[in-house]
């Protein structure tokens, strides 16, 4: 086994296969403590299976995934689940439990994963709602809230067990331009806040610039690119300048049947 | 049937490969059975690994009151139902095999037939189907949909066993409330018979008592009993199983209910046969 290596996330060369589709094609990504790291890529170019490798939700078909010391896809199903409780994540259409009230939805794992009191887990309930400024909703049910309430009962619900890295699957995603800048701004707030580091899978652009301390483009199962955003700006890689201004004409829709309908 | 995609259905070539075809279908089917059947196998030892490995670090596997609200739901709501199903269909068979057995002077025989027959095969059985029905669709449409919202990742992400946390309450309650369930319906099913007895075959209801506690045997009762734990076990994971495999959005929801049903009703009609043979064979 290779050593471990001393970032908060790492994957190393990793592949991944259905049998259908070969999703990921040897993806390297490092992300250090405190990074912001937004993935970009198209529609279907394997971000968000990232996440889920990352969470061990699925196994890579090769290569190797850590998180801070622990390889990831070897962990046993006990330490597995240990490991993920260190890990906050923000689902695209939020995942909130639609059975359970918001409280309850954020109460979770503190209530299945600690042996705090019913009083400690309103305390820190109420701390997390007030940070994402719900508190007035905390009895709501999650059928009850706007897409971008439940965004932010999703971000608290990643926050109540005080993670070191929190994964955002398209936060923006169903969101209206100023709903999405107010998710944007309250990722960036609260990251700092709370010293953690983050990983943002996103293909809308303002979005990503705004948060990200560092992105990644991912095309056709690797990282083709990973910069700095305004290094990211600058780069002449065709398929990375094409994705950033939006065109129809370039690398990408090359042969595919998308081309097709923008004859 | 699958047809070689060489060959043009209805040609002689097809003809020719047609038996090749048969066999390599049914092998396709017996493999995909098999496979299921060792999925759903490791499922259920998962389901209480999971629970196992959390009472083992000295916490409650799952909340009581999780419990508690799908005994609620499984147990106390079905009684109605189970009730007035047995109920009417001890009504029928205390009429028909009434009518039959009073040619031969011998209706006096009409309570103990019935209370044993739902005791030991049809309490149990009919209580099996009906839940399978009510409670087994119902935990997969509602495992499903979580599925497929992303409810059960959401869960599993945050570290938290969903096996542990959504099936194993489910499992217990209904492994817990089908002997339950088959007591109510094998007394509705006596009940009914006592009314047919005294209305029509001049059966008093302290005879018709005497009747029915001289026919039962413990062992009919004990044997009624453990078939109802067995089934309870078996529609809780089946119902299970299919909601947490669901694929494919609402349509994929419907067809894992649709599935779940059909499933558990085989699978409780069958496992009542084996254990009928097995009991009959080994304990004559």
């Amino acid at each position: 086994m290779s050593e471990p290596p001393h970032h908060v996330v790492e994957l190393r060369d990793v592949q991944l296969a259905f049998p259908e589709k070969k999703v990921l094609n040897g993806v390297s990504l490092k992300v250090e403590p405190l990074d912001r790291l937004v993935i970009m890529g198209q529609s279907g170019s394997g971000k968000s299976t990232i996440l889920r490798l990352i969470l061990g939700i699925l196994q890579p078909t090769a290569g190797e995934i850590f998180f801070k010391q622990f390889e990831i896809s070897r962990l046993k199903r006990r330490k597995l689940q240990q490991v993920r409780a260190q890990i906050g994540m923000v689902y695209q259409y939020s995942a909130l439990l639609s059975s359970r009230n918001v409280r309850d939805n954020i109460a979770l794992p503190l209530e299945e994963l600690t042996r705090k009191t019913p009083t400690e887990i309103d305390k820190i309930v109420d701390e997390k709602l007030e940070l994402v400024g719900m508190l007035e909703s905390k009895y709501q049910m999650p059928s009850e809230l706007s897409g971008g309430m439940r965004k932010r009962v999703s971000l608290a619900r990643a926050l109540v067990m005080d993670p070191e890295l929190i994964l955002f699957d398209e936060p923006s995603a169903g969101l209206d331009p100023v709903i999405s800048s107010v998710i944007d701004e309250l990722i960036i707030s609260l990251t700092e806040h709370s010293k953690v580091t983050s990983v943002i899978v996103t293909h809308e652009m303002d979005s990503a610039f705004r948060i990200a301390t560092r992105m990644a483009m991912l095309y056709q199962g690797a990282v083709i690119a990973d910069a700095e955003p305004e290094q990211l700006k600058k780069s002449d890689h065709p398929v990375v300048q094409q994705f950033l201004s939006g065109s129809t004409e370039g690398p990408i829709l090359e042969g595919s049947k998308d081309a097709v309908a923008t004859k | 049937m699958a047809a070689n995609p060489s060959t043009t259905p209805g040609t002689a070539e097809a003809l020719v490969h047609a038996p090749a075809d048969l066999v390599a279908d049914v092998g396709e089917k017996s493999r995909s059975l098999l496979q299921e059947v060792g999925s759903m196998f490791w499922f259920i030892i998962n389901t209480i690994g999971e629970t196992f490995d959390r009472m083992r670090r000295g916490r409650v596997p799952f909340r009581a009151s999780s419990f508690f609200l799908y005994t609620e739901r499984a147990g106390v709501g079905s009684v109605p139902l189970v009730a007035m199903v047995s109920f009417f269909l001890g009504l029928t068979m205390a009429l028909l095999t009434g009518y039959q057995l009073e040619r031969f002077g011998t209706e006096r025989l009409v309570p103990g037939l019935v209370a044993i027959a739902f005791t030991r095969e049809l309490g149990p059985l009919l209580t099996g189907i009906m839940l399978a029905a009510r409670i087994g669709a119902s935990f997969t449409a509602e495992l499903g949909t979580m599925q497929v919202s992303e409810e059960v990742e959401a869960i599993e992400a945050m570290g938290i066993g969903p096996l542990r946390f959504l099936v194993a309450p489910r499992m217990l309650a209904l492994f817990a409330l089908m002997p339950c369930l088959s007591v109510v319906s094998s007394l509705a099913a006596i009940f009914a018979t006592a009314l047919i007895s005294r209305a029509y075959f001049n059966i008093a209801f302290v005879y018709f008592q005497d009747l029915v506690l001289h026919s039962l045997l413990m062992r009919d009762i004990i044997m009624g009993i453990a078939k109802s734990f067995m089934f309870g076990l078996l529609i809780g994971a089946i119902a299970c199983y299919r909601g947490l495999t669901v694929k494919g959005g609402a349509a994929g929801v419907g067809t894992a209910t649709t599935s779940s049903v059909v499933t558990a009703i085989t699978v409780v009609i069958g496992f009542d046969t084996l254990f009928n043979i097995i009991y009959i064979v080994f304990f004559p």
